[in-house]
């Protein structure tokens, strides 16, 4: 990971504060599991040294961006990089104290506490992915200021007073817009470094499909790197909905490929049958015809090695 | 000739912007193939052709061919010529184009095919040769054809000037045509060409093996449309469109959303109707006529006398709206009563706790659920017909309280009216559910037109599927008497007119689907009494019969009241 990140452009002394941190909290055994081993990397200089430097400083994070510009693959990749175990914790409209912090509960004949997935980050050191942040009411987060700013304890009523360990770090994604989200108030965004993900570049796009598939031949990374952008900017013009707009549709579609479909097939699947209007689905066909042949195979979008 | 749906226009438009890489203009010259789809092939070189090439010198060109009888001949080669020449540029980024191509050249020549030589005219001659040669085929062709074949076939090396400047000694040295504009003052640009029947009505025409969509207007810089070249007596349905975003405001949504509503609310017994949301952003298009900017001035006093009248009675409103807002207030706590339910993690219940040991019930804490008030919505839908027209500062201002009132209580409230005329419903939204200082634009009220109700819930309750809140709530202000002049397309016979019983019974099968999405739908009846069993019959139980308009927001209250409870 290092090796990738030095690949990045990331600075000598970014790099070397990291292997400081590896070294002074070294995960424990039994919290092996729960370090990711990201399947796909992140593309991006520039988000990589702000994230690496802020989360260093210590800081929280939160990554707000549109649809498809890797806000969980660089979340993942954080708490690989720093080898912390992580917590995914998905937040929806219901989200209460409770779910985070934990409850009372009965356990062999007595109340006990229960802990959340928050404390039982808080208590182990690792890295907290709050995962669509803003889906939930900001009222029932409020629960979390004291977590997220310099106090960095969980005060539970009638239990201890919980203090993070100092390798606690929390990242938070957002995406502005979709349906169900609101607004993130003041007091909760105040607790955080906002880093506004861009929108993947046609460049790192064809980084990520030659990664991913080593064998995709140059021309087709370029051409399938392309109808992504199109696809892109037929949704920013509003003329097709983001539905369509979908680059784990790409990736497992090429997947497909390589086990055997056509790409016409392959895309329809992945891209096209995403969308469910019927002329939405005619002029995402169209770009993908005017962008590559249907009928390729896997014998000719990959090279034979 | 075959006709060219919308939808593949629309289709043809978007081609054309992918392959420019540019949404911002409008192209005036699409493909499409012989059965009337877009043409994937042809619209990507006519995007392909923007984008690498200064268009507007181009269109010149292409425009000073208007002014000869063959012009569809030359314009035809001129983008031959430009297809080679683009073609060129544009494969080595797009290298399916060359499948493409092969695609179009074979589907041409086998289009061609056992056509007898002497039918052919110059531009068949020529394109037949171009896609055989595309074809990697040698065509025969006498040695003259060849050569103008070969001058034609511009190279991708060449620019924009070096394009335009080929062309003309092309079409001077074989033609003895003089590409260049003709100077004229004053004059609309196009005027010769309403002279030439065919060519202004027909806007589509033949072109390859296909067609191509061809506005009278075509090639010129946008500048230079006027609206003196549009037809003034019958207007076109873009141009009815216009018209409508004219007089009420642009749309709220783009036209492909549009048309989907359209495609997907205009059916059965609203068939052939039109749908116009708007905000009342005032929309780019410039009033039409005398008569028309005499309307807007007329609208424009009223909505004055609307805040007037308001104003004038500022204390008295004020109070109404607060004791409005104080009465669902009330109601609504008691309806938020948070409630506890028993779970297996929470607060202990001290006095369950037996259960887990003697019976293994584990769920002996409780937990608190609040309820939301989040979770109620209201839409308020005001008839904006002709027959509202002696009270519209009445209505205004009350429907301004109550958005007054609702805002007090923080509950998310959307102002709407509606009217019907030429075919159109135009649904007004005066201030969405979180736009709280919006309430003002209230006094925008303005009725005139018909009133298709039927087809003005179903729009309302359109806009509130897409509503987040859990219990939405519609209030109709509405005399119970729908009338417009499209009338309902019937299987046999004739078609009934929208008004009487036929008008109520389609209300009336709206209101109830309404009802059986979820959304309560509660009437505000102003009509006289002998209209009373048709709002019986529309809807049933939930409405209010009020003599006077002044009593609304008591109404709206006592109803809103009654639906809290049921919740």
């Amino acid at each position: 990971m290092i090796d990738f990140l030095r690949q990045e452009g990331i600075e000598e002394k970014t790099l070397q504060r990291i292997q400081d941190f590896r070294s002074r909290y070294p995960a424990a055994p039994e919290q092996e599991h729960r370090i990711p081993k990201p399947r796909f990397r992140y593309y991006g200089g520039e988000i990589w040294q702000q994230a690496l430097t802020a989360l260093l400083a210590g800081e929280n994070l939160l990554l707000v961006g549109p649809k498809a510009t890797g806000k969980n693959v660089l979340a993942e990749n954080l708490a690989a990089v720093f080898s912390r175990p992580a917590w995914d914790i998905s937040f929806y409209l219901n989200t209460d104290a409770a779910t985070l912090i934990g409850t009372d509960t009965f356990r062999a004949g007595e109340v006990s506490f229960r802990s959340g997935p928050i404390t039982q980050c808080a208590v182990q050191g690792g890295f907290g992915v709050l995962d669509e942040i803003n889906m939930a009411k900001n009222e029932s987060l409020a629960v979390l200021h004291a977590t997220l700013d310099f106090r960095r304890i969980i005060d539970v009523p009638g239990y201890d007073r919980i203090i993070l360990r100092p390798e606690t770090r929390f990242i938070a994604t957002m995406n502005y817009g979709y349906a169900g989200t609101r607004e993130l108030n003041e007091a909760l965004a105040s607790r955080f470094m906002v880093l506004n993900m861009p929108i993947i570049s046609r460049d790192n796009l064809q980084k990520l499909l030659r990664s991913q598939f080593p064998k995709l031949k140059q021309e087709y990374a370029e051409q399938l790197s392309d109808l992504f952008q199109d696809i892109r900017k037929k949704c920013d013009s509003s003329e097709i909905s983001t539905k369509a707009l979908d680059l784990r549709g790409l990736l497992a579609a090429i997947t497909l490929v390589e086990n055997g479909l056509s790409l016409g097939d392959a895309l329809e699947m992945g891209i096209v049958n995403k969308s469910f209007d019927e002329f939405e689905r005619q002029l995402v066909v169209d770009l993908i015809s005017a962008r590559v042949r249907g009928d390729l195979t896997a014998g000719e979008l990959f090279e034979e090695k | 000739m075959n006709e060219v749906s919308d939808l593949q226009r629309r289709r043809a438009v978007n081609q054309i912007w992918n392959a420019a890489k540019d949404y911002r203009f409008s192209p005036d010259f699409k493909a499409f193939d012989e059965d009337g789809n877009a043409d994937l092939y042809w619209n990507s070189v006519i995007g392909a052709v923007r984008r690498h090439y200064d268009y507007p010198k181009l269109a010149q060109v292409l425009s000073s061919f208007q002014q000869y009888e063959d012009a569809d001949t030359y314009e035809g080669l001129f983008w031959l010529g430009l297809e080679n020449a683009v073609y060129g540029k544009e494969a080595a980024e797009r290298p399916v184009l060359a499948c493409l191509r092969q695609d179009y050249a074979r589907r041409f020549v086998e289009a061609y095919r056992g056509v007898p030589a002497d039918d052919f005219h110059l531009y068949d001659c020529l394109a037949y040769a171009h896609y055989l040669r595309a074809l990697g085929r040698r065509p025969t062709l006498s040695r003259y054809d060849l050569q103008l074949l070969d001058e034609l076939e511009f190279g991708p090396e060449l620019d924009t000037d070096a394009i335009v400047e080929r062309a003309k000694a092309l079409f001077e040295k074989w033609f003895q045509i003089t590409a260049e504009e003709r100077r004229r003052e004053k004059k609309p640009p196009l005027a010769f060409l309403k002279g030439k029947k065919a060519r202004a009505k027909g806007r589509l025409r033949r072109f390859g093996i296909g067609l191509a969509d061809h506005p009278p207007r075509i090639y010129l810089p946008e500048a230079q449309q006027t609206e003196e070249n549009a037809p003034a007596s019958k207007l076109s349905a873009e141009e009815l469109r216009q018209f409508m975003a004219g007089k009420y405001g642009a749309s709220m949504f783009s036209p492909q959303q549009s048309m989907e509503l359209e495609r997907k609310l205009c059916v059965g017994d609203h068939a052939f109707c039109h749908l116009h949301f708007t905000k009342g952003a005032p929309a780019r298009d410039k009033i039409r006529n005398g008569f028309e900017a005499l309307k807007k001035e007329q609208e424009k006093k009223q909505i004055e006398k609307n805040r007037q009248f308001y104003r004038d009675r500022l204390a008295a409103n004020r109070t109404a709206a607060a004791r409005l807002a104080a009465r669902l207030q009330n109601s609504i706590l008691l309806y938020l009563q948070p409630s506890r339910v028993r779970s297996d993690a929470g607060t202990l219940d001290g006095g369950r706790v037996w259960r887990s040991v003697c019976l293994e019930d584990d769920k002996v804490f409780q937990r608190t659920e609040q309820g939301n008030m989040g979770d109620l919505s209201v839409d308020i839908l005001l008839d904006a017909s002709t027959s509202q027209i002696n009270r519209q500062e009445l209505v205004s201002s009350q429907a301004y309280l109550i958005a007054e009132a609702m805002n007090r209580c923080g509950i998310p409230c959307r102002v709407m009216s509606f009217c019907s005329m030429t075919g159109y419903t135009i649904l007004r939204v005066f201030r969405d559910y979180g736009e709280q200082r919006a309430n003002d634009r209230i006094f925008e009220y303005v009725s005139n037109g018909c009133n298709r109700d039927g087809l003005a819930i179903r729009a309302a309750r359109e806009l509130m599927s897409r509503s987040p809140y859990e219990h939405r709530i519609l209030i109709l202000l509405s005399d119970v008497k729908p009338h417009d002049a499209m009338r309902i397309p019937s299987g046999e016979g004739e078609a009934l007119p929208y008004e009487k019983e036929a008008g109520v019974r389609n209300t009336a099968a709206e209101v109830r689907r309404a009802r059986a999405d979820g959304i309560s739908v509660i009437c505000v009846f102003t009509g006289e009494e002998k209209d009373l069993p048709s709002a019986k019959l529309v809807y049933g139980k939930d409405f209010a019969w009020i003599p006077s308009v002044e009593l609304l927001a008591d109404a709206v209250g006592n109803l809103l009241l009654q639906q809290i409870r049921n919740l």
